[in-house]
Parts: C-alpha cells; sequence; structure tokens
C-alpha cells in the first residue's frame, strides 16, 4: 500500500464508491478454509439478522451462500490463485444477491459453461431429475463437481444464473457468478 | 446496479458482472482481503472481531501480533460505533466502511466515517500528538490520560488513539474530509508491521 496518505485516501473512496454503486455489504477476498467458511456465515447471518426480512429469504441466502463457499472452497483447494478468491453479499431491490468469484483453468472454461446454461434453461422438474442423475453418477465415480452445487442454487432461488468469464491470462479465467435471492 | 434491468439482455449482466472482477482487481491492488459496509453494531462489531481471529489463526499469525491487530480493531470499531449518526437532516447519505488488508510488511485496517465537525479538532490534535512521540513518550502519555480520566470523563478522550498508537508502532495515518457545516469523513489507516 501507498505509504502517501492521499493516494490511500483516494484508494479507500474508490472502494467506497463501488461498494455503494454495487449496493454491497460485505466483500472477502482470499484463501478459503473451513474456519473462513464460518466465520463468513456468522458475518452474514448476523447482518440478514438485523433486517426485518422474513426467515425464508434468510434461510435462501444461507444456502445459497453455503453452495457458493464450498464450491470456491474445492475449486481453488491447492491453486496458486486461492488469493484470488472472492465472495460478496449485496442488496438488491427485492432481496439480496451472492456473488463469487474464482480462478479457473481455461480448460474447465466450456464445461462450466455449458453447464450452466444447461441449468439456465430447465424447468423445476427437469432440475430435480437433473440432480438426482448426478448425484447417482457421483457417488459412482466418487468424483464431485461444481454441478450439483450449481443446481441446488439453481433450485433455492429460482433465478438464472449469471456468470462470466474474464480471461487473465494464457491458462486462467476469472469466473464470476451472481445469484439472486429475492422474495 | 439495476439487477431488474440486468436480467433483459445478455450484455447488460454480463457488464454488470465485470464489476465482480473489477472489484476483485481493487481488492487486490492493495491486498484487501475484507470489506464491510453499513451499520456497526455492537454485535456485528463481535463477529468482524471473531472473523478476523479465525482468519489469523488460519494463518498462523503469532499471538503476539494477534493481539495488537484485534485490540486495534476493538478500538476503531467501537470509534466507528461511537460516532452513529442516524439519517437526517443535513446528513449526508454515507454509509461507514471497515477494511481489512495484509501485504508483504504490514497488516492494515482502514475505516472510514462521518464525523462532527466539533469534534475534529481534539481527534487531529490526539493524533498528531501520538504521531510525534516516541515508545517511551506514549507510555507517559497513556498513564497521564489515564490518571486524568479518572478525575473526568473529557479528560479521557482520545485515550482509544494512544492505545492504537502503542499497539501499532506506526505513524497513523488520517483524513478529514468536511462534507458540510455540520460533518466531516474521517478516514484513519493503520498499520502493524510483520514481524
Amino acid at each position: 500500500m501507498n505509504t502517501n496518505f492521499r493516494n490511500d485516501l483516494d484508494y479507500v473512496n474508490r472502494v467506497r464508491g463501488q461498494m455503494n454503486k454495487n449496493q454491497l455489504m460485505l466483500c472477502y477476498r482470499g484463501e478459503m478454509s473451513q474456519e473462513i467458511v464460518i466465520a463468513l456465515l456468522n458475518l452474514t447471518e448476523n447482518k440478514l439478522n438485523q433486517t426485518n426480512d422474513d426467515s425464508t429469504i434468510k434461510t435462501r441466502v444461507f444456502s445459497v451462500m453455503v453452495e457458493c463457499l464450498q464450491n470456491i472452497t474445492q475449486q481453488s483447494k491447492e491453486s496458486i490463485h486461492a488469493k484470488s478468491n472472492l465472495f460478496m453479499v449485496g442488496y438488491a431491490e427485492h432481496g439480496y444477491t451472492v456473488y463469487s468469484g474464482n480462478v479457473v483453468k481455461k480448460e474447465n472454461v466450456e464445461e462450466l459453461r455449458s453447464r450452466i446454461l444447461e441449468i439456465n434453461t430447465m424447468t423445476e422438474e427437469e432440475l430435480k431429475e437433473f440432480y438426482k442423475s448426478l448425484i447417482k453418477n457421483e457417488s459412482l465415480s466418487g468424483k464431485t463437481g461444481f454441478g450439483l452445487g450449481l443446481i441446488h442454487i439453481a433450485r433455492k432461488t429460482g433465478n438464472a444464473l449469471e456468470f462470466n468469464f474474464e480471461q487473465i491470462d494464457t491458462d486462467h479465467y476469472f469466473f464470476s457468478l451472481s445469484t439472486l435471492v429475492d422474495h | 446496479m439495476e439487477l431488474e434491468n440486468s436480467f433483459e439482455t445478455k450484455s447488460s449482466y454480463q457488464k454488470q458482472l465485470s464489476h465482480i472482477y473489477s472489484f476483485h482487481k481493487l481488492m487486490d491492488e492493495n491486498d484487501i482481503m475484507l470489506v464491510y459496509c453499513g451499520d456497526f453494531s455492537q454485535e456485528l462489531n463481535k463477529t468482524l472481531l471473531s472473523f478476523t481471529e479465525r482468519k489469523f489463526k488460519t494463518e498462523n499469525v503469532e499471538d503476539n501480533t494477534r493481539r495488537k491487530i484485534f485490540n486495534i480493531m476493538v478500538e476503531v470499531l467501537q470509534n466507528i460505533s461511537k460516532n452513529k449518526v442516524d439519517a437526517g437532516e443535513n446528513i449526508p447519505d454515507f454509509e461507514a466502511i471497515f477494511m481489512l488488508g495484509t501485504n508483504n510488511n504490514d497488516y492494515i485496517l482502514i475505516s472510514s466515517n462521518l464525523i462532527r465537525n466539533e469534534k475534529i479538532a481534539p481527534l487531529q490534535d490526539r493524533i498528531e500528538q501520538v504521531n510525534s512521540l516516541d515508545k517511551e513518550g506514549l507510555k507517559n502519555l497513556y498513564k497521564e490520560v489515564r490518571l486524568n480520566a479518572s478525575f473526568s470523563d473529557k479528560a479521557g478522550a482520545g485515550i482509544g488513539i494512544i492505545d492504537i498508537a502503542r499497539k501499532s508502532e506506526n505513524k497513523l495515518e488520517y483524513s478529514f474530509v468536511e462534507m458540510n457545516n455540520e460533518y466531516s469523513v474521517f478516514s484513519f489507516l493503520i498499520r502493524i508491521t510483520k514481524q
């Protein structure tokens, strides 16, 4: 960080500007661990409890958060990019938005993209079936992917998953996911 | 960010989502790990503190440094809570913010909140005073203010600042920016050098 506080202050203002513009309440950037996940959940729970929102929406926000955090934790395990993990919670007009971001390998981008697009076109019933089939396959192969988490999020919110891939170097992309949890 | 609109076209929500990436880059710029914006109730301060404890414990930060960060953070959060203003006439629309960061050399705590203009002078004097003192000088000032504080509440004002300076062992960085004839923004940056 700059030793010149004029620059630092300018920085504080830029961060605040971004927080306000995007209606964010909490941002965390860095490595994920069980401990950090719990601490972030506590922090958000506490914050949500101060609002007058009914407990249904709070529970849904909470479960979307758990999925996102678990997903980042899994995907970034032993990655040199684990420090770039991002998790944010913000207000939306009729609820909240949960954002997550992490670095993914180039070869995984297409699979992830098509998986999300597929989920976004499915009806509730189709999602349920898809979920079941994935659980079966994954328990057979012993492999757990992000697929389940994504379906879970889609089912919980009933909203389309919004996502973006931003190339950061020849082999890596920054994957952002935004989930609206509303009434 | 208008989420409602963002659903209408793909390009608009792509744009909105690139904000996530730019925010990531913004935090990365100064190695910020946590940003919290909103109200600072006692309950919330507790969770922010416990977050920091957990975070630094998992990173195996040594006890002594962790205690320093913790104590300074308590003072900083209390200071934000103490200056809380409820929305109303002539009160700038402004949310207090707290940030925590770590780079190669330092742990960094930043706060920025509204403060009544008449409180600026004593606070600024106190910060300038602690910045001019060495370790021994700070210790003496602390004792002196503690002693006087037991006689009057007012004399004890700013004791938190002395405490912060003693634990930070770095010069305190700050700024005041006037918002209107009643309120200014007080921004405060504290470093704790890594051992």
